[in-house]
């Protein structure tokens, strides 16, 4: 059963009990006032026709004249006066009756002093009923008069008639008006019912309009408010879904060159005629591959491990991070080739004293993976036009907040053309594909780069002009 | 014999490449992107050319109109169908997608060199001599009868020659997938073309993996 079916019977119902009880106690009271004013005149007849026979039945009694006929005559003269009211009249004398001439028990027995009038009866047979007694000489007589009220049980009948009619009607016209203001009202409901079953179907988008501030209007914010979240984190889920999807993929067919050659070379040294020196030559082929494989791995776990885990921050000197970084960059220079050698120039502007906050080993491995990606652009710009090509470092302090680090590092490389710019912190994304991994990068360096900038509050810039260099410029703690 | 030129910037891939094919008696020639192509294009003919499409630069697609007459094998990590088409549509002979299998390699070379090949393919070992195209085997210059299928295992080993083939390899390429015959029928033919052809020393059983035809150089 629905609520407004279930709303709608009982207070139906109720409605309808009220407003008959209510009728009918203003008819009850009409008609007890009827009764009441029926017994007034009562009495009032009563009183003049019981004195007259009285006064009559003395008389005769005084004349010697008061036989058994003589008082049914009288009485007979009474009842025959009062024929249009169908008045009965019975008179008994010391429990014997004298009119009429039947033997009946004195119906109402009363004292000589009191009078009864009373309204018997059922509702549409009502009669008055006047009982009264008096002494006469030694004798106790009794009057009995009654007549029907036909005015009254008129009157009860019409206001019955007039009860039902309108009783029956009222309760229509309630009926009707219950059923259209409970639909009135309930109409938002059916409303909200098929936006929420849109919602459920998958259309998340569905907005809902409620005029108003009732229960219904805050209801159908509400749902919108739940839409509005569902939507967002739907949208979010399904990006993050894709990004790892784009992930999988990637990572598969990067794993592909590398399994291409170990199994090469594998199936080679199991089936060709192999001399003992070739063979050396393909176990170390398959070395490095599986190394390349290892070394992506790992990078993809810390990747995975800067996402997962609880990092901690500290403070720690600027200058000492600078000091170990170019130490670092100097060792490596010092184990490469002298034509793989490139300038690099650090500039640290920030105030002596001037602490960093941050992880210091995920900002050296920021710092180094910009660093590698610089000098390997530097490397091929040289190797192509000859030209002295260096990188500069540049590292001061940000004015946004107290621990706003502004850091960059330019090159003079080989550039990015502009609508690569874009996808290059996508994991396994490369400007030149050929190129980079043949450099041994794996294509996951800026990556890891986003991610740490990102768990730093920061941003990170690239802008690159091709054959003139790249800039990236980052800012950590920006919020 | 003309040189196969294999384009590739994985290094090891291209020396992978280029073991296999010298096993079989291809000699090849291995550079790494679209500028040393072109300069050994400028230097000499090459009987194919095995293009890589990902090269640093322009890519295997851009450069196959550079390649002239010279056949074309495309060789790509793209497995697609789209790259397939592509690759197909821009006039390569074939296109085979990474990984591979050694033999797959081999097949498709040949395939395509046997299409493009002027001169007849006449193979020497020993005594014997072996006319591919028109089936016939002489020994000291007498004919000697083969049955079909023992042409068949014949072709595959020469085909494959330094390279060890296992009893089902062989099955599967001399009779055919639907053959249904036990591996030692394999063990027998061989037996029959060691005497047959005086091969004994060179048809190499290899313990393990199956049987091996050693050519020198």
């Amino acid at each position: 059963m629905k609520v407004w079916q279930k709303i709608y019977l009982v207070v139906l119902c109720i409605s309808v009990l009220f407003v008959n009880m209510g009728i009918y106690a203003v008819f009850q009271t009409t008609y007890q006032k009827n009764i009441e004013t029926e017994q007034v005149r009562g009495e009032v007849d009563y009183t003049v026709i019981s004195k007259n026979i009285q006064k009559s039945m003395q008389a005769m009694d005084e004349q010697g004249r008061l036989t058994r006929e003589a008082a049914a005559d009288l009485i007979k003269i009474y009842e025959e006066d009062h024929a249009k009211q169908e008045m009965q009249i019975k008179l008994w004398k010391n429990q014997v009756q004298l009119y009429p001439k039947k033997w009946e028990k004195i119906p109402y027995p009363t004292t000589e002093t009191q009078t009864r009038i009373t309204i018997r009866g059922k509702r549409q047979k009502k009669e008055l009923v006047v009982v009264s007694a008096w002494k006469q000489d030694q004798d106790v007589y009794y009057l009995y008069m009654n007549y029907p009220l036909k005015e009254l049980n008129a009157t009860w009948n019409q206001l019955h008639r007039i009860y039902l009619v309108v009783s029956f009607g009222i309760s229509l016209v309630l009926a009707f008006s219950l059923y259209l203001m409970l639909r009135f009202l309930l109409r938002p409901l059916k409303r909200l019912e098929e936006h929420v079953l849109a919602i459920r179907e998958g259309d998340y988008s569905s907005r809902i309009e409620m005029r108003g501030d009732d229960e219904f209007a805050r209801l159908g914010e509400n749902i919108n408010a739940m839409a509005d979240t569902i939507e967002t984190t739907m949208h979010r889920l399904q990006e993050d879904s894709q990004k790892k999807e784009q992930l999988v993929d990637n990572l598969a067919h990067e794993m592909k060159s590398p399994l291409t050659s170990i199994y090469g070379f594998a199936e080679y040294l199991m089936k060709g005629r192999v001399e003992p020196e070739e063979a050396i030559e393909c176990y170390s082929y398959i070395m490095e591959e599986s190394q390349r494989m290892k070394d992506m791995c790992y990078v993809l776990m810390d990747l995975s491990e800067i996402r997962n885990k609880q990092i901690t921050f500290s403070d720690f000197s600027a200058k000492e991070f600078v000091a170990g970084l170019e130490m670092l960059a100097n060792r490596r220079q010092s184990e490469c080739l002298e034509t793989e050698k490139v300038s690099i120039r650090w500039n640290n502007l920030m105030p002596e004293g001037q602490k960093i906050y941050g992880n210091r080993n995920l900002l050296e491995m920021l710092v180094w993976n910009l660093l590698s990606n610089a000098i390997r652009s530097c490397l091929h710009k040289r190797e192509e036009t000859q030209e002295q090509v260096g990188i500069v470092v540049w590292m001061e302090s940000g004015r946004e907040t107290e621990r706003s680090i502004h850091l960059r590092v330019c090159d003079e490389g080989i550039g990015i053309p502009e609508e690569k710019l874009k996808h290059i912190t996508e994991p396994f994304y490369r400007v030149d594909k050929g190129r980079s991994r043949e450099q041994g990068g794996n294509g996951l360096g800026l990556a890891l780069c986003r991610q740490i900038v990102d768990l730093h509050h920061g941003t990170m810039t690239f802008s690159s002009v091709v054959d003139q260099g790249t800039a990236v410029s980052i800012q950590l703690w920006e919020s | 014999m003309e040189q196969i030129l294999i384009v590739e910037d994985d290094k090891h891939i291209s020396e992978l490449m280029r073991r296999n094919l010298q096993l079989v008696g291809y000699p090849c020639v291995v550079c790494h992107d679209g500028r040393q192509m072109e300069d050994c294009l400028a230097r000499q003919q090459f009987a194919l050319i095995l293009l890589d499409v990902m090269l640093p630069g322009l890519s295997g697609f851009d450069l196959i109109d550079r390649c002239g007459e010279t056949p074309v094998i495309f060789v790509t990590a793209k497995g697609e169908l789209e790259d397939k088409i592509q690759g197909l549509t821009l006039g390569a002979e074939d296109y085979i997608v990474k990984p591979f299998e050694m033999m797959e390699l081999i097949a498709r070379v040949n395939v395509v060199l046997r299409r493009f090949r002027k001169e007849e393919l006449c193979f020497c070992l020993g005594d014997v001599e072996v006319a591919l195209d028109q089936r016939i085997v002489k020994r000291n210059g007498k004919e000697i009868g083969l049955t079909p299928r023992e042409f068949a295992l014949l072709e595959v080993l020469v085909e494959n020659r330094n390279i060890a083939l296992s009893r089902d390899k062989l099955l599967e390429l001399a009779w055919g997938y639907d053959y249904e015959g036990e591996t030692k029928t394999v063990d027998v033919h061989i037996q029959r073309l060691r005497k047959k052809l005086g091969w004994e020393n060179y048809i190499r059983t290899v313990i393990k993996v199956g049987y091996r035809l050693e050519v020198d150089g």
